[in-house]
Parts: structure tokens; sequence; C-alpha cells
């Protein structure tokens, strides 16, 4: 890639949950503003908006957010626009990078939003539903829970993954959410409370083999980065995040069409070539945000980011590698599965929980000595994927 | 059931499609996939979406002995991975007011 390194200087978010007392608007405002004041430019220095959202016109009758923010923040004349990618909102960070990279801007805002609880559980799922594909997935009743049901059974059957493994994420990323003040779940749980002898009514079956907490919940939220290109960026901090690297791939939509439906091949082929990119190896990163709309999803990615071989993402888990302080920490925000997971806004929340960890600021459950950090975001049930490799200062 | 074979390479799809993913030819035949596959995996799945009253809704991956994969409903009351399914057409979901029918697989 020719242009010019990019690099994030600011990232805030809004505690992520049942935010009744925000509307959409508000909620891209305040982290918007609050990433603003906390990197200390002015925001009529921002030269492009990219907001990252799904489904403001389904829920929220709203479209062209890119233009409301830009109106709210009071800056006009310059591009904003609304990215709608599914659940993979990288994606409007990989048109603010193109924009800075290229001289469009020297600066940009990447706000990702979604107000999701005003709807029924039903509503919501339908309407996610409809990445599915229209002909082959949708008209059978395919949902995500139920996809990642039979992704889930297939692991199981050909890596000896049991409910157990796919627990063990649950209990590890709501344990790192305990530790972060803007996560939606804030609570502990066990083993022994998600299979133990009341599980039928703690954890009921969704989609068998995924059960309640298997599932990452139906959250509000906002998230917003501050990305500029090297040079402006060193005028406003001494520890900027730079870009080092980033991918986004698609593949088959239907999840049957895939050669090897365990593969998702988007996560490798997006990866590996972020960290092509990034000059660096799988065993380099220290830290990673990996997309756990289910729980079998983040063992699979561990696998095919390159993390472990792939069937061997479950025994990683087991011996504590993915926690904090083991070899690599995954999902130290919670993941998608504890910290929430408002679709367009969660993937914009695993940049900010990178960029909080490479600056030594993410209290309570920091990684020592963090430099690298990898994070990848999912569109549909693995047919998108958006990959990105940063480093600290 | 009927699916797709690419004229140019062969391949072969039960999504009707306009362009063949592995050559790019646009030119398909009709192919005649059999009455019989295979299940590759499945969901039990206890929240059923909107418009499918059925619970459990069990869904499922099957394959033909082409090769060729479908998703869709199956019909059983006990879902074994391997075992022989036959498509059939049934109701499939309401979906915006519109009975929508299609193929489902059922135990035989």
């Amino acid at each position: 890639m020719n242009g010019r390194k990019v690099a994030l200087i600011g990232a805030s978010m809004t505690r992520f949950g049942n935010l009744v007392d925000m509307d959409l608007l508000r909620m891209m405002v305040e982290p918007s503003l609050s990433a603003i004041d906390s990197s200390k430019i002015d925001p009529r220095d921002i030269g492009a908006i990219f907001v990252s959202n799904m489904l403001g016109d389904a829920l929220s009758k709203q479209t062209s957010l890119g233009t409301a923010l830009s109106d709210a923040l009071g800056v006009y004349g310059i591009p904003a626009e609304r990215i709608e990618n599914g659940p993979a909102g990288a994606s409007a960070l990989r048109y603010a990078y193109l924009s800075v990279s290229s001289g469009e801007s020297n600066m940009a805002l990447v706000t990702g939003v979604e107000k999701m609880r005003v709807a029924s559980t039903d509503v919501v799922t339908d309407y996610v539903s409809s990445m599915s594909h229209p002909y082959a997935e949708y008209p059978s009743g395919a949902t995500m829970p139920s996809l990642a049901g039979m992704f889930a059974r297939l692991y199981m059957a050909k890596y000896g993954v049991k409910p157990e493994h796919m627990g063990m994420v649950a209990v590890k990323n709501h344990d790192n959410a305990l530790k972060n003040p803007y996560a939606h779940l804030k609570k502990k749980i066990t083993l022994d409370y998600l299979f133990g002898p009341d599980s039928a009514t703690n954890n009921p079956f969704v989609a068998d083999p995924i059960r309640l907490y298997d599932a990452a919940p139906i959250s509000d939220g906002g998230a917003a980065l501050i990305v500029a290109d090297l040079e402006t960026a060193k005028q406003y901090t001494d520890r900027p995040v730079v870009i080092e690297g980033y991918s986004e791939a698609t593949d088959r939509l239907a999840v049957h069409e895939r050669e090897d439906p365990t593969v998702l091949w988007a996560v490798k082929v997006a990866s590996e070539r972020a960290m092509k990119m990034a000059g660096v190896t799988p065993q380099d990163i220290d830290v990673a945000e990996l997309h756990d709309a289910f729980t079998i999803l983040e063992i699979a990615e561990s696998e095919d980011v390159g993390f472990f071989k792939k069937g061997e993402g479950h025994l990683a888990l087991e011996r504590g590698e993915t926690s904090i302080g083991g070899k690599i920490p995954i999902n130290t925000s919670g993941g998608h599965k504890a910290r929430g997971h408002p679709v367009g806004a969660s993937g914009i929340a695993q940049i900010v929980e990178i960029f909080w960890q490479l600056r030594g600021e993410a209290y309570g459950r920091q990684v020592e000595g963090a430099k690298l950090g990898l994070t990848v975001n999912l569109g549909g049930f693995g047919s998108n994927a958006v990959s990105f490799v940063f480093r600290g200062a | 059931m009927k699916g797709l074979k690419c004229s140019s390479c062969g391949s072969i799809y039960t999504i009707n499609r306009r362009v063949c993913p592995k050559c790019g030819g646009r030119t398909f035949e009709e192919y005649d996939l059999g009455d019989s596959c295979k299940l590759v995996t499945y969901t039990v799945v206890w929240v059923t979406p909107k418009g499918i009253d059925r619970s459990p809704l069990v869904l499922g991956i099957v394959e033909f002995p082409s090769g060729a994969r479908a998703f869709g409903q199956i019909i059983t009351s006990e879902p074994k991975i391997g075992m022989i399914l036959t498509p059939k057409i049934g109701e499939l979901r309401v979906s915006d007011g519109n009975h929508i029918t299609g193929y489902r697989f059922e135990q035989i």
C-alpha cells in the first residue's frame, strides 16, 4: 500500500446496554464529542466523517447518519457517510484510513452506533437475519443463532469441542467485562451456573447446541475514533496508535456453500493480509479483540487468525492462554459476549479497547507491555471480515 | 430436487445463480440433484423466527451425492448427522403476510 501512515489519536465509547435515555443521534454525538475532547482536536479540523450503522432506518426511522452527525457537530463542507456492512462496523475505519492515507483529509471521525433495544427481540432477530442468503437461508428460517448452532455442531463433531468449551469463553469474557466500566453485562458466571443442575433455567437452549450464554446480548451503544495521518497525529499526542495493517475480505454468503464450513475463510484471508502489511506474524500479537457474537466464533477465529492450529483453539482456551495474563489475551473488553453487541458500534468498540490497551489505559484489565493489537470484525455469519493490526508507541 | 450445473466447469449449485463463483461462467443447465441427501449438520431451534410457529424447528445442511449442499428445514423428531433425507416441497414460513413454499428435507 502506498500512502501516508495513519494513526488513531482519540477513542471513546458510551456505556453499552439498555440506553433508554439516548436516541440514535445522541448515541453518535456523545462518544464523538468525548473522542474529540480527549484528543484535544478542534472539530473543525475533521475532514471526513464515517458512521457505521446497520439498523438506523429499520428501528429508528433515521438514515443519512453521516450528514446528521456532521450537522450535530457543527462541521460542514466535508464528506460524511454511513457505512452499512452488517455488524462489520470496522469497515468504517477502512474508509477513514483510505481518506487520510490518500491525502483526501488529514483527520477523520469514525463513529459506530446502534440502538436496538427499542424493538422486541423477534423483530431485531428478523432484521439481523436479513444478512443471510435471501434465496438459500432466510426463507427456511435461518437466524444468526441457528447458523451458529449448525456451525458449533460441526465443530464439535470434527474437533472434539464440548459445550463446556463454549461456556469457558462466556465465563472468561464475563470476567473481563466485570473490569470494564463500559460493558453491558456485569455478571459473574461459572461453568456450574451454565451447565449445573439449574442449566435449563439459567442457560436454556436457543439453537441447540447454542445456549443463551453462548450468544451476545442485544445492546444499545456508540463508539468513536479520531484518525489522523501520522505527522498530524504527532502534533496532538506522543502516544499515537498506528494502523500498521488492515484488510477486508468476503466469502460465500451461504454457509453451506463454503468448502469447509468450519473455516472462516474471510477471517483467514483478511487477517493474513493485515499482518503481512504490518510485517508481523500471529505470534507477535500481544492482545486481540475477536468477533464473539457467539462463543464458538471466538474459538474458530483464534485458529483462523493463526494464533492456534485449526481444531486446537479450545485446548488453548482450556489452558488459560486467552485469558488476561495468558499468552494471547482475547477480548479483554468482555467481547461482544459481555461488553455488548450494538451491531454497528461493536466493531468500533473492539478498536477502542485495543487503543486503550496499547496506550496502557485499560485500567484493571491491562495486558502488561502490550505493543501490538489485532481486531477481527465480522459481517453476516463470517461472509465478510475486517481485520486491523495496530501498534502502540 | 433440481439444481444448476455450470455449462463451463460442471460445478453444481442448489442456489439459483447468474454467475458461477468457481469459473465465472454464465450459462447453466438444469441438474437433477436426486431424491436423497445426507444430513451434514443441524441445530434444534427453540427460539423460532417470526413467521414460523413450529417449535422446536430443526434446521440443517444436507449434502447430495454430487457433493452439492443445501440448507433447509429438517422434518424429523430425531436429527442425526449422516441420516438420509429426501427433499419435498412444503410451506417454509410466512413473511410479510406471504406464504413461502420451498424444499424441506424429510426423514425417509
